[in-house]
């Protein structure tokens, strides 16, 4: 188990997610990383080769996923699910894994070979078998 | 003429920044927190994002106020949030390790606006932990060649959190009134 999964008290495990986030980077040669991390920043699983940059994603994406939950708030737009960011070479979709109480964060990072709506259906599926994980291990 | 004043608060997690502006800013503050999972820090919540507040001044004016988050991981947001700043209050909190240590990082990272000198130095739980003394922030800040305000103040008080406003638009107006001087 990775230091920041260690920090979970809900124990989620990354071995538990990694499986599943390089499955979709099987599935989708479009996927250029996917990753699990924490609501404050902390990566958890991911599929991608440089810790380095995995550490940064997880940073923004903590901060990026926050300001969109606020916003919708604030908006008062119901429940936030999920947020994208889209540009000319790629694509970026972020989501909350249902059932960890927004403690848990989904990214996925694709090339512009990847559909938009294409990486949107491959994250839900994604992000429900994530849940099941999430709520096994609670 | 009516103004927006863009202030940014940085400093370490659990110095007070989400405190300060909700002292000033009352409950119309956006907050961007998550539950903290960094078990050396005592605190059940962190700002990932960015927290706002607006304080209205008696001239019409606003003091838009953003908090940053403290960890250098996310230096990234600082350097966006810095944009278009007018000033900065960096709140230290004197109960960790090398709080002069933490105050020169966020003087490095916000050095634009350092270099302007529009920065006030807030210095949080100094009554349970006195050193570094003032005198020590004032040499340190001599070591760097800057002469800026410190004080020692307890965020949750707003009357301390308004002086350093206070303070910070004192220097903008000082430092507008050199700009026309020498322009």
């Amino acid at each position: 188990m990775g230091e920041a999964a260690e920090r979970l008290e809900h124990g989620f495990a990354a071995e538990r997610f990694a499986p599943h986030l390089f499955g979709l980077r099987r599935e989708y040669p479009g996927v250029i990383a996917a990753q699990v991390c924490t609501s404050d920043g902390f990566v958890v699983a991911q599929a991608q080769r440089d810790e380095e940059a995995g550490r940064r994603l997880a940073a923004m994406v903590s901060s990026l996923h926050a300001v969109g939950a606020a916003m919708i708030e604030d908006l008062q737009l119901g429940t936030y699910y999920h947020l994208s960011v889209e540009a000319s070479l790629g694509k970026c979709m972020l989501f909350a894994v249902p059932g960890t109480q927004g403690h848990l964060l989904l990214a996925a990072i694709a090339d512009s070979s990847m559909l938009w709506g294409q990486l949107l259906s491959a994250c839900r599926t994604l992000n429900e078998q994530l849940a099941e994980i999430a709520g096994q291990g609670a | 003429m009516a103004e927006e004043h863009k202030i940014i608060f940085t400093g370490t997690m659990g110095a007070g920044k989400t405190t300060a502006i909700a002292a000033v800013a009352g409950k119309n503050m956006l907050r961007t927190e998550a539950a903290n999972t960094d078990s050396s820090v005592a605190k059940a919540t962190t700002t990932v994002g960015f927290d706002y507040g607006e304080i209205a001044l008696p001239n019409g004016s606003v003091l838009r106020l953003y908090g940053t988050p403290g960890q250098a991981r996310f230096a990234f947001l600082w350097r966006i949030l810095a944009r278009g700043a007018l000033g900065l209050i960096v709140l230290v909190d004197n109960s960790r390790p090398d709080p002069l240590a933490d105050l020169a990082m966020y003087l490095d990272n916000f050095a634009d606006l350092v270099r302007r000198g529009v920065v006030v130095i807030g210095v949080g739980r100094s009554d349970t932990h006195p050193e570094p003394s003032l005198d020590s922030y004032y040499r340190f800040l001599e070591s760097r060649q800057l002469m800026l305000p410190v004080f020692e103040v307890d965020v949750r008080e707003s009357e301390h959190v308004l002086m350093m406003l206070d303070v910070l638009l004192s220097m903008l107006e000082m430092s507008d009134c050199e700009d026309e001087t020498h322009g």
